[in-house]
């Protein structure tokens, strides 16, 4: 199986099946990125496809410096960033942790949304792209220009935040 | 949070630990320091628990139409010289994402420098996979991750299928470290307890970072930034184990590099293993990573560098000490006449600084 960062220098060498591959892998997982993050459906499959379109048009000029993964989530923090900016900032607030369409809202759901919005912007986006985009510290502060070490102690300290707001029905000590 | 002087561990610790980002020789003691203390068991069952009810956040599906509209536009930008203007054309939006385009610029004297060091990667790659007998009733991936540490690196060998790791923790290290002008990458792949691969950590951007502080765009400051040989250890449990050795020389071949030791072994009722030594040109040694991390799921992972900048300029004095020696010795032979035993003499020095 090839990895991300051989399939990008392939689509960079001219194979487009390399990009469809790369496509697929991540489409889903960008998707959710925006899903998250963004409280309109529309406007996160919009940003999902720019972030595609980035990545197309960027290609030429991509070197593998960090890793294809930071560097995708780099581009799609950009659009987030961008967006909110654009949106402006009491939208934005909403934005922190989207509205899941009706059926997602369990208990659970619920819970993690709330709990997402009351840390620190920062704390957030770090503790997100670990627990659900899946990168690594290293990955994270590629991704938001922090050393390594800040990503572990802010990722900590959000989580340890989490921990005290746990769901009763789950905190089976 | 009240705990107590005599731990060793920082709650912070195990968190890493349990993102597979603790360094491996740590992360096997805290594994078995997680055997007989209640109260770090109890911190970790808790972050475990907040990941576990993020995870509980579950999106809905992608539409369908992304990828039409996306695949469509990667086809009518094959159709083009220039990528950027193929999608340009597409979607002028996206003019305005100035500081990507920024970020996406190449940056040369970081590879040029890499390059120039010409040092080489010393990996060593060790693969597991279990023949799991147990009955662990394991709910999600991250699960399964955790176990495994703890079974693996605590050095208990209850025999139901929680085997091998031990060993080639062991194995790993007691390897000599590389010499100073390599990177030394050591991969080290835990069983799961599923038979899963477990990975840890995907931090090839170290390297980056290492080089990066070397910052110059002047190409004459090359022979004056810290020249830095980089070392790594991964470990990555596969699922399936057939065809690790065949990928795993097929990375190596495609990154230019070679196997400097490669060994597997398949014990009776235990995990299977494999331990592999790479050595691959620095320029190569993001790539090799990142490819050799798709072989599984990384357990560990551990990057440093050394300076080697001193080692470097020796070697490049001596060589262009004996090159200009040579030289003299070439023009001497050509311009001078004498005695057969003086040309031999001549000839014979040529030789040696040749070497």
């Amino acid at each position: 199986m090839n990895s991300d960062d051989h399939l990008i220098l392939e689509f960079q060498a001219g194979s487009q099946e390399a990009f469809a591959e790369l496509f697929e892998r991540y489409r889903d997982p960008l998707y959710g990125f925006f899903r998250r993050r963004l409280e309109n459906p529309a406007r996160a499959e919009e940003l999902t496809q720019e972030c595609f379109l980035a990545l197309l048009r960027n290609v030429a000029r991509y070197e593998p410096r960090a890793g294809f993964r930071s560097y995708l989530y780099g581009i799609a923090i950009n659009l987030v960033s961008a967006d909110r900016r654009k949106a402006g900032r009491e939208v934005a607030k909403d934005d922190a942790a989207a509205d899941p369409p009706a059926h997602e809202n369990t208990e659970a759901t619920l819970w993690v949304r709330d709990a997402l919005r009351r840390l620190e912007e920062k704390d957030r986006e770090i503790l997100m792209l670990r627990e659900y985009e899946q990168l690594s510290y290293t990955e994270i502060g590629g991704v938001l220009r922090l050393p390594v070490n800040t990503v572990r102690s802010r990722l900590f300290r959000a989580r340890m935040a989490l921990k005290e707001q746990l769901l009763p029905a789950r905190d089976e000590a | 949070m009240n705990r107590s002087a005599q731990h060793t561990f920082e709650p912070e610790e195990i968190m890493a630990y349990l993102d597979g980002e603790l360094e491996p020789q740590r992360a096997s003691a805290l594994a078995a320091h997680l055997d007989h203390c209640a109260e770090c068991r109890a911190v970790s069952a808790g972050l475990r628990r907040v990941s576990d009810q993020l995870a509980a956040w579950e999106v809905d599906a992608t539409p369908e139409r992304l990828s039409a509209n996306v695949l469509k536009a990667a086809r009518e930008n094959a159709f083009r010289k220039s990528p950027a203007a193929g999608v340009r054309a597409i979607k002028p939006t996206l003019g305005r994402f100035d500081a990507v385009r920024n970020w996406l610029r190449p940056r040369p004297w970081a590879w040029a420098l890499s390059g120039a060091v010409a040092t080489v990667l010393f990996l060593t790659l060790t693969v597991s996979v279990l023949r799991y007998r147990g009955d662990h009733g394991i709910a999600s991936s991250h699960a399964v991750g955790y176990k495994t540490w703890l079974e693996t690196g605590s050095g208990n060998v209850p025999g139901d299928g929680t085997l091998g790791k031990l060993e080639v923790k062991k194995e790993a290290k007691s390897r000599a470290p590389a010499p100073p002008p390599i990177t030394d990458q050591r991969s080290r792949v835990a069983p799961d307890s599923n038979g899963l691969t477990h990975g840890i950590g995907d931090h090839a951007e170290n390297a980056f970072n290492v080089d990066g502080q070397a910052s110059s765009d002047q190409a004459s400051t090359f022979q004056q930034a810290p020249m830095i040989a980089r070392t790594a250890a991964l470990s990555i449990v596969a699922k399936d184990f057939a065809p690790v050795e065949n990928t795993v020389k097929d990375i190596v071949a495609r990154h230019h590099g070679y196997i400097g030791e490669l060994n597997t072994s398949s014990p009776k009722d235990a995990a299977r293993n494999l331990n592999a030594t790479l050595r691959i040109p620095a320029p190569q040694l993001d790539g090799a990573l990142a490819e050799l991390k798709q072989l599984g799921r990384v357990e560990q992972e551990s990057q440093s560098g050394e300076e080697v900048s001193k080692q470097y300029t020796d070697l490049v004095v001596r060589l262009k000490n004996s090159q200009v020696t040579e030289q003299r010795l070439v023009e001497v032979l050509r311009t001078k006449t004498g005695k057969v035993h003086d040309i031999l003499e001549v000839e014979r020095e040529i030789a040696r600084v040749r070497g």
